[in-house]
Order: C-alpha cells, then structure tokens, then sequence
C-alpha cells in the first residue's frame, strides 16, 4: 500500500527538526567545561598524531587518521561555541561581529563536514583513504577556520588585540 | 497546546486516569514557569511566550470547568482557542528569532533570499496539503483535522528553518531561549506527526496517538520550566580573562598552524 505523501512530507519535517534539535542538545552538553587545558591536550594530540603518521601503515595509519579527524571535528565544535557565547554576551558589538562570526560559523561547518566525511569512509570505504588527500584538505580547511576565528576575535577585541595580525 | 483535544468529537468516554498526569502535570509546571518569570523579570524579556503560558493556564482551568458539563461545549471551546494558540505560538518563535539575531541583525542578502524561499515552500505545502487533503473535508471535523495539520506543518518548518540556516544568520543560541525553542521544538515535532496519522484516519482522539500530544507538550512544560529556573550567567562588556583567551587561542592557533603546514610540505603524511 503506498503511503500518502503528506505522511513523507510532514515525517520528513518532524524527523528533521527532532534530530536537528537532539543533536544541537548532545553537541551543547559536549561543550560543557570547555577549557584551555583541554584545548591545550588535544592540540597537543593532534600533533603528536600528524607527526606518527608518516611511520605508520596499515591499521595504525588509519587508527591515527581516525584521531586526528576526530579533534579537528573537536576543535570546530569548541571555536563554535567560543563564539556563541562571545556573541550572545557581547551584544553591543552586533554590526563588528555579525560578518566574521557567520565567516567562523561558515568555516567551522565546512571543516565539521570534511572530517564527517573522512570518518565516515573510513569505517566503510578505508580503501579511498590510502592517500591522505582528504587529510590534507580537513588540515588547510582547520587553518581556514582558525583564521576566521582570529578575525572574529580582532572585530570582538580589536583594541586590545592591535597588532597580532592573524597568519596567513 | 492543550492536551484535551481528544474531547472534541467523541465526548467524555475516551479520558481515562492516564490523562490526569500530562494535565495535571503540565498546568503544575505552567505555574512554576509563571512564578519563575515573574521572579527572574523574564517577562520583558520573553512577554509573548508568557502570554502563551498564561493563555494555556487559563484555557487549562477553564475548559475542563466546561467540559465536565458539556462535552459539545468543551470542543467547541477548545477548537474556537485551537486559532489564537497558533498565533501565539507563532509569535513565540518570531520573539525567539528577534531575540537570537539582536538589535539590529545583518543578515546576508544570499541566505535572506535562501530563508525566503523555504518560506515560500512551506507555505506552499501547507497549502497544497490543504487542496489535496485525504480525508473529505466537507464535513467539519475533516476540515479541522486538515487544517490542523497544515498549521502543524509551518509551525515545525518554522523550527526546521531557524536550525537549518542559524549557523548562515549567525544566531548566538543561549540558555534560556534556547530552552524555550527545544520545549516548542518537541512539543510541534510530536504535534505534526499525531496530527498526520489524525488527519488520514479521521481520528480526532480516544487513541493512544492523541496522548502522545499530551505528553509532549507536558515534556515541554518540563523543560521550559528547568531552562528558566536556571539563571543565565550575567557577564558585561569584554573581561581582562576573554582577552587573554583571546591572545592565548591565537597565539596556539599559530604555533599549531607552522607546525601543521611544516609537515604536510615535508610530505610526511604521504
């Protein structure tokens, strides 16, 4: 018997909101108790992984791989809420902000994507992850974001950050 | 968003002792979502989502009044409402919108045509949901079960929207409005599904689909009534401490960024 469309349409509507509004809620617990120890340990983490890597074969390329897609994923989520809060506290600075938050926001969804992508191949297509091509991508895309964010810092603080020009 | 429209077409038989927990419960809840409003001054903040509140506290006391002496009445009563809920909740999410963009928002022209044109298409859903219903809706409860749904519909587009581009407007989620979109959030996500099945069957109530709207909404009364109790964290203008969050975060985001392009040029990840 086929399903009348309006069942499609409006249960692809409610199913959408749902897990688009359960998913925003497990990614604001996650980011509960963000702190710079943390951000320090993961950065550390990720570099340590980039550095194994070019040692590594086989299953502990791809175990390496893994890690360092799942802290930028970590580092995206953080530098977000960063922003978020910054945002919503800051509301003053509303016509300075609005452009570089939503270039941040831009950024760190387009890094999110990549390294969803990447984990998702690798757990069921590791063969199109031989070449670290993706990698390689997520890492420029990380740096794209990071230089968003220093932007959306300098348009928040622009006086007391005079000076510290983001790298390129 | 009262839980009692089960009442409307098939009369008193269909309340069973189950039915007293999402009343009861969810006018408890109301009330302490009232008394925390008006303690925290939330009221200016929030003033049509405490309409909203208030409104259903009154229909919630009043109706039942009604319907333990008219079923007829009850119904009629609770569908007459049924248009001014809509409007309120409407309101509501326009309130959470303004109330996440700021005082003056600078919404990019791309994704002000993008939010346009889904606009547009939901609208257009709902209304072709309306010309094509699948029940007959000659008769009245066809008619209030289709056009329920369709007011279901861009209830909870409206929600999908405001996640799917918040990222595109830059909207700066908080506690206290994001708690109240979350409880909206579930309680139009359950509503839309229940009004669905409701408007292909021709069931108004007396299922055990109607009680998931009660409950949902009962949830939301529960989760706005955590969110607003919990204060927001009162910060100022730019402290000494974010600047030095500020300088440190660059400053790691350079070393981290040499260190990163010096060996993916090194090749050392082929």
């Amino acid at each position: 018997m086929a399903l009348p469309i309006s069942i499609l349409i409006c249960g692809a509507v409610s199913v959408a909101t749902l897990y688009l509004m359960v998913q925003h809620f497990i990614r604001c617990r996650r980011q509960e108790g963000l702190s710079l120890e943390e951000l320090d340990r993961r950065s550390e983490r990720l570099v340590r992984e980039l550095k194994r890597l070019s040692g590594l074969q086989g299953e502990q390329r791809l175990a390496a791989c893994r890690t360092i897609a799942e802290e930028m994923r970590w580092h995206s989520g953080f530098l977000l809420s960063i922003v978020n809060d910054w945002r919503y506290d800051n509301r003053e600075k509303e016509d300075e902000t609005t452009e570089p938050a939503i270039a941040v926001y831009r950024e760190a969804r387009e890094l999110h994507r990549m390294v969803t992508r990447i984990l998702f191949l690798m757990r069921f297509r590791p063969s199109l992850l031989k070449d670290c091509h993706r990698l390689r991508e997520a890492a420029r895309q990380f740096g794209r974001m990071w230089e968003a964010f220093s932007r959306f810092c300098q348009a928040q603080i622009p006086n007391e950050l005079e000076g510290l020009e983001p790298p390129i | 968003m009262y839980p009692f429209s089960g009442l409307v077409f098939t009369g008193m038989p269909y309340f069973h002792s189950i039915d007293y927990i999402p009343w009861i419960g969810s006018t408890i809840a109301e009330l302490l979502v009232v008394g925390i409003m008006l303690r925290r001054r939330l009221v200016r903040s929030f003033p049509i989502f405490f309409i909203s509140i208030a409104f259903d506290l009154l229909r919630e006391i009043t109706l039942p009044a009604v319907g333990f002496h008219s079923a007829l009445a009850y119904g009629y009563g609770y569908w007459l409402s049924a248009p001014i809920e809509y409007v309120i909740g409407f309101g509501v999410m326009v309130e959470a919108y303004r109330h996440s963009f700021g005082a003056d928002p600078r919404v990019p022209a791309k994704t002000l045509w993008m939010l346009g044109f889904a606009g547009v298409a939901l609208v257009g859903l709902a209304v072709f949901l309306v010309l094509h219903p699948d029940l007959p809706t000659t008769n009245l409860s066809g008619l209030v079960l289709t056009l329920n749904r369709s007011l279901e519909l861009l209830s909870c587009g409206m929600l999908l929207f405001l996640w799917i581009f918040a990222s595109r407007l830059g909207i700066s989620w908080r506690h206290h409005v994001w708690g109240i979109v979350f409880g909206f959030g579930i309680y139009s996500t359950m509503g839309l599904s229940v009004a669905t099945v409701h408007a292909i069957t021709g069931t108004a109530s007396g299922d055990w689909l109607a009680r998931v709207t009660h409950f949902s909404y009962l949830a939301a009364t529960i989760i706005w009534t955590v969110y607003l109790w919990k204060p927001e964290p009162e910060r100022g203008p730019v402290t000494l401490k974010e600047i030095s969050l500020a300088s440190h975060l660059i400053e790691r985001y350079r070393r981290m960024l040499a260190q990163l392009w010096r060996l993916f040029l090194n090749g050392a990840t082929d």
